[in-house]
């Protein structure tokens, strides 16, 4: 009997963008691994304050073109994923099939910057949602 | 590096449809029109050229503390927004404009819209010259590249200039 695979089911969530925010360019998504979503959980035991300040820079993204940021860093050098700054909290994003920004991790940190170890542990999560979003959109575009 | 994850179970549908749908509060606007008002200022001084430090020159502060202003959260001072619009050569205005009540929609639905009320938006504006640099919207209503971005607010309640520190 062939061994079960443990593995977990990653989907992706679109976050639909009201008009009062304006035209939206970009989609959003955030990743789901498993039935657990590791960005919104953080996100909704954020305080009402904080969840403002994501809220605010997450629709910003999504409706101004070339939106230009201290809170975001569109690509990291060396990754290709980025990183939105709401400190001490830090999501973290990749842009992929176009016009799409997936949200698909998040780390509380309060120093300025990571160790580089820490970016290379994303960095390996980041690839395995990048796979998983080309397979299941990458042919819709 | 600690990870957020009391209950990390996916929050029902509902929530991921109320995640942006409700109108944004006060606090939420103050956020949005910090981030315009960056945005236009990064965005000027990519286009002009200007490093941090050399905004710091201009407004005889050390670079870090500039770097501190760019970081700033809404409580940043009308005065402060005013220093850096003007070291880049740029007016500081608050205009107005209706909130428009949107039910149910969203960037894939039509808007059903209604009209509420009169609110602020505060712009970054060239001061000289009407070249494609100018940001913002002018009192003679030129369009120019600032995204509006539906960024009003509560903006003349939510930050003064004797309530906010710098």
């Amino acid at each position: 009997m062939p061994r079960k695979i443990n593995e977990k089911k990653i989907t992706f969530r679109l976050l639909p963008i009201p008009i009062h925010y304006g035209k939206a360019i970009n989609n959003v998504y955030f990743a789901v691994e498993g039935n657990k979503s590791t960005v919104m959980t953080s996100f909704k035991n954020l305080t009402k304050e904080d969840q403002d300040a994501v809220k605010s820079i997450i629709s910003k993204m999504a409706t101004v073109e070339g939106f230009t940021s201290t809170r975001v860093r569109w690509k990291l050098k060396e990754y290709g994923y980025g990183e939105i700054k709401p400190l001490p909290h830090r999501f973290f994003f990749f842009q992929k099939c176009g016009n799409n920004l997936i949200f698909f991790d998040y780390c509380l940190k309060k120093t300025r910057s990571f160790k580089d170890a820490v970016y290379k542990q994303i960095n390996e999560r980041y690839k395995k949602y990048e796979e998983e979003f080309e397979k299941q959109y990458g042919s819709k575009r | 590096m600690k990870k957020n994850s009391k209950n990390n179970t996916v929050p029902s549908v509902d929530e991921f449809a109320d995640f942006f749908s409700a109108e944004p509060n006060a606090n939420e606007k103050a956020w949005g029109l910090i981030h315009d008002f960056y945005h236009g200022i990064l965005t000027s001084m990519k286009k002009k050229d200007v490093s941090r430090s050399d905004l710091a020159t201009k407004m005889n502060k050390s670079r870090s503390a500039i770097s501190q202003l760019f970081n700033k959260t809404p409580n940043i001072t009308l005065k402060k927004m005013v220093e850096i619009a003007e070291a880049l050569n740029q007016n500081l205005k608050i205009s107005f404009e209706p909130i428009f009540s949107i039910v149910e929609e969203t960037n894939n639905q039509p808007a059903k819209a209604s009209f509420i009320s009169g609110d602020a938006d505060v712009v970054p504006i060239d001061a000289g010259d009407n070249n494609s640099q100018s940001l913002g919207v002018n009192s003679s209503s030129n369009l120019i590249p600032f995204n509006r971005g539906r960024a009003r607010s509560d903006f003349n309640s939510s930050v003064s200039p004797d309530a906010a520190t710098g």
